[in-house]
């Protein structure tokens, strides 16, 4: 279970995230996040996974912080947040090899499950640089998945990546979620989000703006636009 | 302990994975050593002349005479910067007397680099330390960069991994911070064994008075202090990394330096002391402690006392990197 409470962050005068508050009380939930630009989408989802501290609030997973809880491996998190980065002159294979030996307690084949699990098996010897940008996006979310997640957070997972790759992905995290991760994701694409979501939250100008439970059955694109005036930016 | 072995393991295949880079930060720095070492090779030797001992020693006697006489007789009406020049050439006159040499037995801190006959070994070490520690200084600002700032994005994949800030932190600075200091290191206790085997000149230092040391000891106090900056540039980097993105990282260190040594120049320029007055005199007074270009030059307890003064602001800048990494939203 995901809790996020009143959480507020500023960059300078900025601020971003105005008293967010949400639950996600079901383990195996997707939940999606859509919002125009500059909404703080990228800043809710860093801050809970700890790339970014808050400036008031809490975020706990399974009644414990998520600091604590990612530190302490109660809670595995893993996440795709802004560009995928690894090494250019190392393989595929062993940029993720190098980020699973950070995990003591993995499995020896987890990151030969997590590229087959992504589609990039037989590319795996490649090197990063070689890669396209697909692939790339692939790599990351493979690592992302390598420790089997309890929480999944996934910031524009679709972004710039084929038709038939997404339709890979939106099966994994299906999948994933079958097997109890909790997956918190976001995307430009309503369509895309609609597809796979049990819930999607409308962030707007740093608030939750609309939260909806029946997703099949919601026009999510006309409440888009309804709530964000269509202007296409935040700001 | 498992995490800093991880975190090593970590670094050192991501050092490997940029071997190319390496390779030519190594060809660059060995061209500079071969470059600096052949312009000292080529530059002139200076023959030692043969003086007239009796008459230079005579002329020092009179030239105490005349200078204490002086001292006597209108000390009271003298400004501070010339008493104090005035005694300090009265003890040196004392000194030659005392020993009975001349200045042109000695190496002082005007030629120490000059190539004398007989001597090059000692000229050459420091000539060629002195000028690669600009080169290296140049090395740590690229390596601290290369710390967090260069992978400001692949630094969330460790940030991801179940281990400290305050962890990652220390193993990735360790192994920077060594990469940065073990060729001016390596470097120093080459050429301190070449100059310790070779022929010794004394050196004339002033610290509290005049003495003669070895020419041995004072690369060492050279070496010493180039080693101390160059980490002093490393800390100054690294903490703009904490703040800043990788040009103004790069450029703040720089430009600081040029500032410090231009600061320098004018504080312990004699014709300033007018117009900078009794703070520039006691600063220049100061000089030897404050910084670790002394005057003319010395291992002495002013010098030991500056080191740890220094390697205590490299720990402080380096702490409070460690405050502002735990801190940083990425």
């Amino acid at each position: 279970m995901l809790q996020v409470e009143n959480l507020n962050k500023s960059f300078k005068s900025k601020h971003v995230l105005k008293n967010v508050s949400f639950t996600i009380p079901q383990d195996g939930t997707i939940c999606g996040l859509i919002g125009l630009n500059g909404a703080g989408k990228s800043t809710l989802m860093k801050i809970i996974c700890s790339l970014t501290r808050a400036d008031s609030g809490t975020i706990t997973v399974n009644g414990k912080n998520v600091a604590e809880a990612a530190a302490d491996r109660s809670v595995k998190i893993g996440f795709t947040i802004e560009n995928p980065a690894f090494y250019g002159g190392l393989t595929g294979r062993q940029n993720l090899q190098l980020l699973a030996d950070l995990y003591p307690d993995l499995d020896k084949d987890a990151v030969q499950k997590s590229l087959y699990l992504v589609g990039l098996g037989g590319h795996e010897d490649q090197k990063f640089k070689t890669y396209s940008l697909g692939m790339k996006q692939r790599l990351y979310i493979a690592y992302a998945i390598l420790t089997n997640p309890t929480l999944l957070i996934l910031d524009e997972p679709f972004n710039g990546i084929d038709p038939v790759t997404v339709k890979i992905f939106k099966e994994l995290l299906k999948s994933l979620a079958q097997s109890g991760t909790t997956i918190l994701v976001s995307s430009h694409s309503i369509l895309d989000i609609q597809s796979i979501c049990d819930r999607v939250l409308i962030l707007d100008k740093g608030c939750i703006a609309y939260d909806c439970n029946d997703v099949q059955n919601e026009n999510l694109e006309e409440k888009f636009y309804e709530i964000t005036g269509g202007s296409g930016s935040a700001q | 302990m498992k995490n800093f072995k991880n975190i090593l393991k970590y670094e050192a295949v991501r050092t490997w994975a940029q071997k190319k880079w390496i390779l030519l930060i190594v060809a660059v720095l060995a061209a500079f050593f071969i470059v600096f070492s052949v312009s000292y090779a080529t530059s002139d030797k200076h023959k030692l002349t043969t003086f007239d001992r009796a008459k230079i020693l005579q002329e020092y006697r009179e030239d105490l005479d005349a200078y204490s006489d002086v001292l006597e007789k209108y000390g009271d009406t003298l400004t501070k910067e010339n008493e104090f020049e005035l005694k300090r050439s009265i003890e040196r006159f004392r000194f030659f007397l005392d020993t009975e040499t001349i200045e042109y037995d000695y190496i002082t801190n005007t030629d120490y680099i000059t190539k004398y006959k007989g001597y090059e070994a000692f000229g050459y070490c420091t000539s060629v330390y002195e000028s690669m520690t600009y080169v290296f200084c140049a090395f740590a600002l690229v390596g601290a960069l290369w710390t967090f700032s260069a992978e400001r994005h692949t630094v969330k994949n460790l940030l991801a991994a179940p281990i400290k800030r305050k962890e990652i932190f220390a193993v990735k600075t360790c192994v920077t911070f060594t990469e940065v200091t073990a060729l001016p290191v390596l470097l120093f206790i080459v050429l301190l064994i070449v100059c310790a085997c070779s022929p010794q000149r004394p050196y004339l230092m002033y610290s509290g008075g005049f003495k003669a040391v070895t020419g041995t000891h004072i690369f060492a106090q050279i070496g010493i202090r180039n080693i101390l900056l160059v980490a002093l540039f490393y800390a100054v980097t690294l903490l703009c990394t904490m703040y800043f993105k990788p040009l103004p990282s790069g450029l703040i260190p720089t430009l600081g330096i040029v500032a410090l040594i231009f600061l320098s120049m004018i504080i312990t320029g004699e014709s300033k002391f007018i117009m900078l007055g009794k703070a520039a005199f006691e600063t220049y007074n100061l000089y030897p402690v404050l910084g670790l270009w002394n005057y003319l030059g010395g291992f002495d307890i002013h010098f030991i006392i500056m080191a740890f003064a220094y390697f205590a602001i490299i720990c402080s800048l380096v702490f409070w990197s460690l405050v502002k990494f735990k801190r940083k939203d990425f």
